[in-house]
């Protein structure tokens, strides 16, 4: 079973931003931002990843960790792990469709 | 920086505070993170997202929030409908003049934002309670036209003018979002148009009473709609 982030709706792309990056292991918040910013090349502020982090957590794809000096690690759930492999392979399946088309030059000018 | 923090509700200062200030401490915010600070609290406002308090979706938590689109529309609708009437069924000027319209333009001009902010909240709603850049300048312009409008003379024609194509974009967004095809939308925006550029000084008023009408419609069957059981979230 997965969860579908299309319903988080502007916060679904920073969702899953930041699951990515959770893939890797439990981060806090200024980490998270600073890997998102270094494997997606976009900025995520402040008030969005605390958005996103709060509605990935409600939504049981992310758990807290003990918090180490105020700062709160997270990491993914198997829900979330689900879910992102989910994502992850719809794109892929996207990418690969259009990169095919692309091939074949049938939409070229 | 405590000041924008206390934009956000206590519950959510509770849980994600202290991580939050850790954060800004790590990363200094820029203009542009004040600003994204801002939307957030208004968001943390709008969609409570506590986790494990509350796994009932913020949308159906609440039967009277639901409510509000419906409520707005028909208040709205009804104030429009009172300026339009006043304004109608007041004697003509013996000599060419304008209409002595006293409350009716300020109601209307009240009117009209609210059925505007009824139908952004309404189309928000529809898409799960994602509110856009987009939603949110449309609501601010319905509403600062309207201000502007009652400034006095030119902040009136300005105010008049800016209210007309906000609503009609407010139409034609809330009609494409519903499914409605492209000349159903072109035709909304055209009528919506020229009824609300009626002139006010004749019988032509009555060309905007069905705006007022199809708001407080829209509200009724908005607001007497049964809702939908309590859905809680996948976890």
């Amino acid at each position: 079973m997965s969860a579908d982030l299309g319903d988080l709706g502007r916060f679904a792309e920073p969702s899953l931003l930041i699951l990515v990056s959770l893939s890797a292991g439990p981060n806090h918040g200024y980490a998270i931002m600073e890997d998102v910013e270094a494997i997606g090349g976009s900025r995520i502020g402040p008030g969005t990843l605390y958005a996103a982090l709060a509605r990935l957590e409600a939504r049981g794809l992310i758990e807290a960790l003990p918090p180490e000096d105020r700062r709160r690690p997270y990491r993914l759930t198997g829900l979330g792990a689900t879910t992102l492999r989910a994502q992850l392979e719809g794109l892929e399946g996207f990418a690969r469709t259009g990169l095919r088309r692309l091939a074949g030059g049938a939409g070229l000018a | 920086m405590s000041a924008l923090l206390r934009l956000y509700p206590r519950a959510w200062r509770e849980r994600y505070g202290d991580e939050l200030v850790a954060l800004l401490e790590d990363r200094p915010p820029s203009p542009l993170d004040l600003v994204d600070l801002v939307r957030g609290a208004f968001d943390a406002r709008l969609h409570p997202q506590l986790p494990g308090a509350q796994p009932v979706t913020p949308e159906r938590k609440d039967p009277m929030s639901d409510r509000v689109p419906g409520v707005t529309a028909i208040g709205g609708g009804l104030l429009f409908l009172a300026g339009v009437v006043m304004i109608g069924l007041a004697p003509l000027p013996q000599f060419d003049g304008y209409r002595e319209t006293g409350l009716a333009l300020p109601a209307i001009l009240l009117g009209l934002p609210l059925i505007d902010v009824a139908l952004i909240t309404a189309a928000v709603r529809r898409r799960s309670g994602a509110w856009g850049r987009v939603d949110t300048w449309l609501a601010i312009v319905a509403v600062g036209s309207t201000v502007v409008s009652m400034t006095g003379w030119p902040g009136l024609l300005l105010g008049i003018l800016t209210l007309i194509a906000v609503t009609a974009t407010v139409f034609a967004r809330y009609l494409r979002e519903a499914g409605a095809s492209s000349w159903v939308v072109a035709g909304a925006v055209v009528l919506t148009v020229l009824a609300s550029s009626a002139n006010t000084e004749d019988d032509r008023i009555w060309l905007m009473a069905p705006i007022g009408l199809l708001a407080v419609v829209f509200g009724l069957l908005s607001a007497l709609r049964p809702r939908p059981s309590a859905s809680v979230e996948p976890a």
